[in-house]
């Protein structure tokens, strides 16, 4: 082979790429350790049939959840099963409005969080100027 | 006859004298150290620069080629695409590593993910935000 090194980097560069989704796609249920399964044991039944990207996003919040506050995980064990019921695209889109929400200034996020929460689901009037 | 009278007699090559590694035999090679010398203090004459020219010449004649191309300077390139391959894949990781860790941060929010599909907050925050907040 005439190029060894430049074929050796673009193997690990390819290797590294397809390092991630190996891990989730290889990450049945079982294969799970038993700390992330107590974590996501909420979505245990659909695990198998998730997206690898799902699973990759899981995985990594179960790998967070220790670092969070009690009372963020506790929501988080209370909001996982509805999260993985929703569509791709549904947790796309509030995945994208978080994001928008996180470039806003703290004060006017703390306002628009507290005008959601006081007015409830459906707010669409509330929030409307 | 001895080597020492073979060498006497003139039957073997005067004996070396050693200058800085090279032989008297060494012409050619004394010729391109001293040229690598003159390279190294950067003080190449007009004749020196002409006949590394002229090697150069030779050399990719011999080759075939008008010019080095790029796959023959591979080695040269080898640790840039090694710099790059690895800034590409360390790039690649790190957004996927925020894009995974969002999902922790949404779901650990004090809002309920609900409020993230409501049409409402959604036109809230993609840029209705500040009037809103200022009625």
């Amino acid at each position: 082979m005439r190029h060894p090194l430049a074929c050796g980097v673009l193997c690990l560069s390819l290797a590294a790429l397809a390092a991630a989704p190996a891990l989730a796609r290889n990450a049945a249920w079982n294969g799970l350790s038993p700390g992330d399964q107590a974590i996501l044991r909420p979505v245990e039944k659909q695990w198998n049939d998730l997206p690898d990207e799902a699973r990759a996003r899981l995985l990594k919040l179960a790998r967070r959840y220790p670092d969070l506050s009690p009372e963020q995980q506790a929501r988080v064990r209370q909001r996982l099963a509805d999260w993985a019921q929703l569509t791709p695209e549904q947790r796309e889109q509030a995945r994208r409005n978080f994001e928008n929400l996180r470039r806003l200034s703290p004060e006017e996020r703390s306002r628009l969080r507290q005008r959601w929460l006081e007015s409830g689901p459906g707010a669409d009037e509330a929030l409307s100027p | 006859m001895n080597d020492a009278n073979r060498a006497h007699a003139g039957l073997y090559p005067a004996p070396a004298i050693v200058v800085g590694g090279l032989t008297p035999g060494d012409g050619p090679l004394r010729g391109l150290a001293a040229d690598l010398d003159a390279i190294a203090d950067l003080a190449i004459d007009r004749d020196r620069l002409t006949r590394l020219h002229a090697a150069r010449r030779v050399a990719l004649a011999r080759l075939g080629r008008s010019s080095l191309t790029l796959g023959d300077r591979w080695i040269d390139w080898a640790p840039v695409g090694l710099a790059l391959a690895l800034a590409l894949v360390t790039s690649w990781t790190l957004l996927s590593d925020n894009a995974q860790s969002l999902d922790a941060d949404l779901l650990a929010d004090a809002l309920p993910f609900d409020a993230y599909l409501d049409a409402g907050f959604q036109r809230a925050v993609g840029g209705d935000a500040v009037e809103l907040l200022e009625n």
